[in-house]
């Protein structure tokens, strides 16, 4: 499907994108450069769990779902993705698999990124796509930290309740184990 | 108003770089270059610098010089060493710091529940609402129309209310008729990732 998309309308969406805040609109004109457009479908996947990755994205219009294989459910949608997120940069800064599946939830319009012009674009020193590395990197850390904080919630909240059962089931264990 | 702004584009190509961007017929470019052939003009002092926009429309450059806004040429391009499609990003980076809560004013038809916002600023920059339809929206509660109907005047609305649909895309009619330099009659709609036509007030 055709998409009548100006030069002009994609700087002016990038410049409100947070990832691109530090680039001016000459930097911009220079990543566009390397960038395409891809329109998907509602429940196309975009990408898969376990696949190389060989670009990243930016949602210019539509919806998609951050989507995990779980062992005890046929799937588990960990995030929801709107205009001016961000993702699959994990994959391009490692070269590592797709660690999510990442699936349209409605007709999605992409800025698709891919990773080799994009290194061409690092190897030729340019300062807009170094700001863009500095970008994500930031990005991952502050997930890292969400991360870090739900794991320290997690345990906590598992502490509380075995001290709980402990307390609630000890006595009777404890009074078990006398009349035994 | 097209008068105004042919008459100084037609000046010399300047090194001045505050750039902005309108909307336009297509026939303009042509327009323009029949204006500088009558003032002795050719070449790239005679051609605009404009590029598709959606439907019928080109966006087209333009420069501050001074107090007045003027079309930019591709003689202007060469003195500053710019590409077209350079320009127009350095224009649309120029755009982003528009507030549009600000340039479109809020308006009411007499004798009608609910508003519109207008601008007719004149300077250049009616591009800057078609460039942000997220803002555009937050600004309006909700997705709205937009319509270009003459140089420098830009409408907005949000739809649903038949009888108020129906008095401004008349009004958008008008203003086109009307205008010394009008650029469309109908109303656009940004609609899954793009400007769509949502309507046009016919004359009968």
């Amino acid at each position: 499907m055709e998409l009548n998309l100006t030069l002009e309308q994609v700087i002016a969406f990038l410049l409100e994108t947070p990832l691109f805040e530090d680039l001016d609109s000459a930097e911009l004109g220079e990543v566009v450069r390397v960038m395409q457009i891809q329109r998907v479908r509602p429940e196309q996947a975009i990408f898969k769990e376990g696949d190389m990755g060989g670009a990243w994205f930016v949602i210019f219009d539509g919806e998609a779902d951050v989507v995990k294989r779980d062992p005890f459910a046929p799937k588990r949608t960990v995030a929801t993705l709107g205009p001016h997120a961000c993702f699959g940069e994990m994959a391009v800064l490692d070269d590592s698999p797709r660690s999510a599946s990442v699936v349209a939830q409605t007709e999605v319009t992409l800025f698709r990124f891919p990773s080799g012009p994009f290194q061409e674009l690092l190897e030729e020193s340019n300062l807009a796509a170094y700001k863009l590395i500095h970008a994500m990197a930031r990005t991952l850390c502050v997930r890292q930290r969400q991360i870090n904080q739900q794991l320290t919630d997690l345990i906590q909240e598992n502490e509380t309740d075995a001290l709980g059962l402990r307390s609630r089931v000890g006595p009777i264990l404890d009074a078990s184990s006398i009349s035994e | 108003m097209i008068h105004l702004l042919l008459a100084l584009g037609l000046a010399q190509a300047t090194d001045t770089r505050d750039l902005g961007l309108v909307a336009e017929p297509k026939n303009v470019v042509a327009q323009f270059r029949a204006a500088a052939k009558d003032a002795g003009q050719s070449g790239p002092d005679a051609d605009l610098d404009c590029r598709p926009a959606f439907d019928d429309l080109l966006f087209c450059l333009t420069k501050r010089h001074g107090d007045e806004w003027r079309y930019a040429t591709q003689a202007d391009l060469a003195v500053w060493k710019l590409t077209s499609e350079q320009a127009h990003i350095e224009a649309v980076g120029s755009l982003h710091v528009v507030d549009l809560g600000a340039r479109l004013q809020v308006q009411t038809v007499s004798g009608m529940p609910g508003q519109y916002r207008f601008s007719n600023a004149d300077d250049g920059r009616d591009v800057a609402p078609l460039l942000k339809p997220d803002a555009l929206a937050a600004l309006m509660g909700g997705a709205p129309v937009v319509a270009v109907p003459a140089q420098g005047a830009v409408v907005v609305w949000k739809p649903g209310d038949a009888a108020l649909d129906k008095v401004l895309a008349v009004g958008v009619r008008k203003i086109f008729d009307q205008a010394s330099h009008p650029i469309s009659p109908r109303i656009y709609r940004w609609n899954d990732g793009e400007w769509t036509v949502w309507g046009e007030a016919v004359k009968p």
